[in-house]
C-alpha cells in the first residue's frame, strides 16, 4: 500500500464510522433562529457597508467610549492589513470577535472597537457606534463630544450613512407595537428628524442619489420619502443598498420582480439581468459609471452590459450576509 | 421558507445528508462536530433555498468545506478531537496492521491544517478532480495541487518521525 491508498482507506474507514443523524428539523430550526436574529440585528448593522474611498479614515482614539486597541490576529491579511478584492479594491474593516475593527491609514494599522457594531462614515472621521448591552447608539467625531442618539432603546434595521457622511438613517424599535420608527440624524446641525413611513414592522431603507430622498422596499418596488418624511411616490424596482447607484445616478443595481438586474433609474426599466453569481447580491459598489462590484457569497465585477468580468470567493467571515459591517477602500 | 421549499429541503436532507455527513465526519473526526458542521451548512442552505442556482448538494458541500476551513470560527468553537494512542494489536496480524495503519494515518491527517485536510477529503474520499476541488474551496487548481502535495509530504514526515511506530507500518505508509 502506498501513501495515496493509505490516505484513501483511512478516510473511507473513518467516514464509515459516521452514524446517521436526523438533521433536517434541526437545520430548519437553526435557520429560523438565524433569520430572526438577522431581523433583530439589522439595527446592529447587518449588511451595512461604508465606502471609504480616497478620503481615508481619521483616527478616533482617546474617547472614553471607544478604547481603540491594536489587533492583528483577526485581520484577513496580517502582512498588509487588507484583503485585496481585485481591480484595486480592498476590504479594510469588518467585525471582529467582541467588537469591530477599522483600518487606520494614518497609523497604518487596525484599531479595534469593543462595541457590537461600528459604522464608519463614507468620508471617514465619523463613526456611528452601537453598544448593544448598553442599548445605546451614538455618533463619535474627533475632538467633539459624543452625540447620543439613543439611550435605553434598541435600534432596528441597519444604520446607513448618506454618501457625504453628513446624515445617518436609522430605526428605533418601539416595544409597544414591535414596529420600528425611523429617524435621520444630521451630524452637522445635530438635529434629528422622525420619518413616518408606511412599512411594518421593519423597513429596508436606502438612500437615493442626491441624499434628499430615502426609499424602503415594498412588495413591488420602493416607496420614496423626502428627508423630512414627506411621501414622494414610488418606483417599481428595489435598490440593493444605498451604494447601488452609479456615480451619475442614472443606473441602479437592484431587482425588478425579484430578478437581479441593472436598472435605468429614471424609467425603472430593466437594463440587463445580472447573472453568474450563485448567491443574491447584498452589497454593490460602483467604479464611477463603468463597472460595479456585487457582493453576495461571492464577489463579482460586472460591466454595464451585466457581463461578469470576474468573480472571486470571499472568506466566510467577509460574506455580507454573515457579517455586521465592512469598509472598503480603493487604491 | 414556504411549505413547498420546506418539503423540498427536508427531502434533500433525508436523501443526501448521509453522504455529506460522511465528509463532515472525515473532516472533523467526531460525530457531534460533524453534525454541527453539517447542520450549519444545511441551515445556511435553508435560508437561501429558493435562490440556490447550482445543485443544492454542491452548495451545501461548498459551505461545509469553507466553514471547516474558516479556522477563526470553527476550530475555536470545537477543538479537534483526535486519537491519542494507537490501538492494541488484536486478532490476525494482517488485520491489526491494517487497522493500525488507518488509525495512524488518520491521526496524522487530523494534524494537518484545515485546508490541507479538506483537500485530502475532497480528493480521496469524495474522489473529486483537482478542478472540482478548486471549485468547492474557491481557489485555483494550482493551490489544490500544492496543498495536496504539501499535505502528503507532511504526512510522510510525520510518520517518519513518529515515535513508537513499528518499522513495518512506517515502511508501508511512506512508500
Amino acid at each position: 500500500m502506498n501513501l495515496d491508498q493509505g490516505v484513501r482507506e483511512a478516510l473511507r474507514h473513518k467516514a464509515n464510522e459516521a452514524r446517521p443523524a436526523e438533521l433536517a428539523e434541526a437545520a430548519l430550526r437553526q435557520a429560523k433562529r438565524v433569520q430572526s436574529r438577522r431581523w433583530m440585528a439589522m439595527g446592529t448593522g447587518l449588511l451595512a457597508l461604508v465606502l471609504t474611498a480616497a478620503f481615508g479614515v481619521t483616527q478616533l482614539t482617546g474617547k472614553p467610549d471607544a478604547p481603540a486597541v491594536e489587533i492583528s490576529p483577526e485581520i484577513p491579511d496580517p502582512e498588509t492589513g487588507k484583503l485585496p478584492l481585485g481591480l484595486g479594491w480592498y476590504l479594510v474593516a469588518g467585525p471582529g470577535e467582541g467588537g469591530a475593527f477599522v483600518w487606520d491609514p494614518q497609523a497604518g494599522k487596525f484599531a479595534f472597537y469593543p462595541h457590537s457594531a461600528v459604522w464608519q462614515s463614507p468620508v471617514g472621521g465619523r463613526l456611528a457606534v452601537h453598544a448593544v448591552k448598553a442599548k445605546s447608539f451614538y455618533i463619535m467625531v474627533p475632538s467633539e463630544p459624543t452625540w447620543d442618539l439613543l439611550r435605553g432603546q434598541d435600534i432596528a434595521d441597519r444604520p446607513q450613512w448618506n454618501a457625504n457622511g453628513t446624515k445617518i438613517l436609522f430605526g428605533v424599535s418601539t416595544s409597544e407595537t414591535g414596529t420600528a420608527e425611523y429617524r435621520i440624524a444630521d451630524v452637522q446641525t445635530r438635529t434629528v428628524t422622525t420619518l413616518q413611513l408606511g412599512c411594518d414592522p421593519r423597513c429596508k431603507l436606502v438612500w437615493l442619489p442626491g441624499q434628499s430622498v430615502v426609499g424602503h422596499h415594498t412588495a413591488t418596488g420602493m416607496d420614496l420619502y423626502s428627508v423630512s418624511g414627506q411621501p414622494m411616490g414610488s418606483v417599481g424596482y428595489q435598490a440593493v443598498s444605498s451604494t447601488s447607484w452609479s456615480a451619475d445616478g442614472s443606473l441602479v443595481v437592484g431587482s425588478v420582480n425579484g430578478e437581479p438586474a441593472l436598472i435605468d433609474a429614471g424609467t425603472g426599466q430593466k437594463f440587463c439581468r445580472l447573472s453568474g453569481m450563485d448567491s443574491p447580491s447584498r452589497l454593490v459598489y460602483w467604479r464611477e459609471n463603468k463597472d460595479f462590484m456585487a457582493m453576495g457569497e461571492e464577489l463579482g465585477y460586472y460591466d454595464t452590459s451585466c457581463k461578469l468580468v470576474f468573480s472571486t470567493t470571499l472568506p466566510s467571515r467577509w460574506i455580507p450576509t454573515e457579517q455586521d459591517q465592512f469598509t472598503l477602500v480603493k487604491e | 421558507m414556504d411549505d413547498v421549499s420546506r418539503r423540498e429541503f427536508t427531502a434533500f436532507v433525508v436523501q443526501r445528508s448521509h453522504v455529506l455527513l460522511r465528509a463532515a465526519y472525515a473532516l472533523t473526526g467526531d460525530q457531534h462536530a460533524a453534525e454541527d458542521l453539517l447542520q450549519n451548512a444545511l441551515a445556511k442552505a435553508a435560508l437561501r433555498w429558493k435562490s440556490i442556482r447550482t445543485s443544492e448538494e454542491a452548495y451545501v458541500r461548498r459551505v461545509l468545506y469553507r466553514d471547516f476551513i474558516s479556522a477563526w470560527r470553527w476550530r475555536r468553537r470545537r477543538p479537534e478531537q483526535l486519537h491519542g494512542d494507537l490501538p492494541e494489536w488484536r486478532g490476525q496480524e494482517d488485520h491489526a496492521l491494517a487497522v493500525t495503519q488507518r488509525v495512524t494515518l488518520y491521526d496524522a491527517i487530523g494534524k494537518l491544517p484545515p485546508k490541507q485536510r479538506a483537500v485530502l477529503v475532497l480528493r480521496y474520499l469524495e474522489d473529486l478532480s483537482e478542478k472540482q476541488v478548486a471549485e468547492v474551496l474557491g481557489c485555483s487548481t494550482g493551490t489544490v495541487a500544492s496543498q495536496a502535495s504539501r499535505a502528503l509530504a507532511k504526512l510522510r514526515e510525520d510518520l517518519m518521525t513518529q515515535e513508537g511506530l513499528s518499522g513495518q507500518i512506517r515502511e508501508v505508509l511512506t512508500l
